[in-house]
């Protein structure tokens, strides 16, 4: 099985919101409420301010924990891309899978039923792009396997590094 | 075998069911949700809290006003009302019926809700409350088949049914013992089972050993939905008030992606 899932850039980010209406409008049918959040924050006062944005859905992790979470097994992987997806007719929107995931990606519909980002399962993974990833004018939001979305953020890390030589951009990268 | 003898064995058995489904599908699942977020905390430092008390308010919302329902369909909210309502009415009159008329009244000899007031005043709620329940089953019946196509991944029709027998076959159940004890001095207050017990009668079927059958059918199938409770989409009856109350109808996602949206800056 092959896992799929997001590279997030937030130094990309410019928080348009692009990725959002994307996802709504590519998932109309079937999305009730938002699947991709975009976080816009800011701390600190002028001339020391410092801000990000943060666009935010399901990450599809490997070891799900909303997945294990739900009493109705209404959560399930796919065995080809790793998507991790609800289905609607066993669900009966508990909220323990929003309780469970570590990016509260889980939004309880307007059908009382969880929804949650389905990695647009009917666009064909590895040839097309995402919704959200195809729209975004920065290229801020990357899917693919997760192997080569390593590959990419080391690849975006070296770049950045050649001319970008804060202190806690070198440290970051360092860390990781 | 004493058909409470039966009834008793049974309880045993789908207890039982109803306990192992419980621990499988509630407890493990809430003790796993626990262990992750207290994992989160202490690997990655999140600081959202690993259960959040939930607000009154939400609690009130959420789980007896029900308002994201009522947001969806008045329709939808009106007949899942008279469901909750009407069950958990009758669920608690049950409870109170079992430990005052039968344990405190055999082992005590308390009579009050035998043979005095208190008898009168349980018999008519629960007569209420399942009529209650009745009414918001069959609107939701009837309307699962006329708008089966919208409606099919939102409620499962054998649920209802199931739970529509339980109800119906308890008012025959009463309808029938009434049809044999028709000098009970509290028969005007099942006003039900008392109304249908003369129709049952001239219909020749209210005959003791029909009672018993109908009695035998009715604890079966209550039993049989205690148990299938959390196997089934019953199990929102624990989980929703939990996990929707704890998740502070939603508000508990927002805290987590603000705080991985704190960690980048």
């Amino acid at each position: 099985m092959s896992q799929y899932g997001f590279y997030f850039d937030k130094e990309k980010c410019v928080g348009c919101r692009a990725c959002e209406v994307a996802c709504q409008v590519w998932n109309d049918a079937v999305q009730t409420v938002k699947w991709r959040n975009v976080s816009c924050l800011a701390r600190g006062t002028y001339p020391e301010l410092t801000g990000v944005n943060a666009s935010l859905a399901c990450m599809h992790c490997a070891e799900s924990p909303c997945k294990k979470a739900c009493p109705r097994t209404a959560i399930s992987k796919n065995e080809d891309t790793g998507a991790v997806t609800v289905d609607q007719s066993r669900c009966v929107g508990c909220m323990l899978c929003l309780w469970a995931c570590p990016f509260g990606a889980p939004q309880l519909g307007a059908k009382g039923r969880m929804e949650k980002c389905t990695f647009c399962e009917e666009r064909p993974v590895g040839k097309i792009k995402r919704a959200c990833e195809e729209i975004c004018p920065q290229q801020a939001i990357v899917s693919g396997r997760i192997e080569d979305l390593i590959l990419h953020s080391k690849q975006v890390a070296a770049e950045r590094l050649s001319w970008d030589k804060r202190i806690e951009v070198i440290l970051g990268h360092e860390e990781e | 075998m004493d058909k409470f003898t039966y009834f008793w064995s049974l309880i045993i058995v789908a207890g039982t069911i109803f306990l192992i489904g419980a621990y499988k599908n509630v407890f493990l699942k809430i003790y796993y949700i626990v262990w992750v977020n207290r994992r989160l905390q202490e690997e990655n430092g999140a600081m959202e809290p690993v259960v959040t008390i939930p607000e009154l308010s939400t609690v009130i919302s959420e789980a007896v006003l029900q308002n994201r329902i009522k947001n969806r369909s008045t329709f939808l909210w009106s007949r899942h009302s008279l469901i909750f309502f009407g069950f958990m009415a009758l669920f608690f009159f049950d409870c109170v019926y079992t430990v005052f008329g039968h344990y405190l009244h055999h082992y005590l000899h308390y009579d009050y809700f035998v043979n005095g007031p208190g008898r009168a005043f349980l018999k008519f709620c629960m007569e209420l409350s399942g009529a209650v329940l009745l009414l918001g089953l069959t609107a939701g019946l009837i309307h699962r088949i006329i708008f089966a196509e919208q409606e099919r991944t939102l409620i499962d029709v054998k649920l209802i049914i199931l739970l529509w027998v339980v109800t119906l076959s308890g008012f025959l159940t009463e309808a029938l013992r009434l049809a044999n004890e028709p000098n009970d001095p509290f028969i005007a207050y099942s006003f039900i089972g008392g109304n249908l017990a003369p129709v049952l009668q001239n219909m020749h079927l209210a005959g003791s050993e029909a009672a018993t059958a109908v009695w035998i059918f009715h604890a079966t199938v209550t039993v049989a939905f205690f148990a299938y409770i959390p196997f089934s989409k019953f199990v929102h009856i624990i989980v929703a008030p939990i996990g929707r109350s704890i998740t502070q109808n939603g508000s508990y996602g927002q805290m987590k992606r603000e705080r991985i949206a704190g960690g980048l800056l």
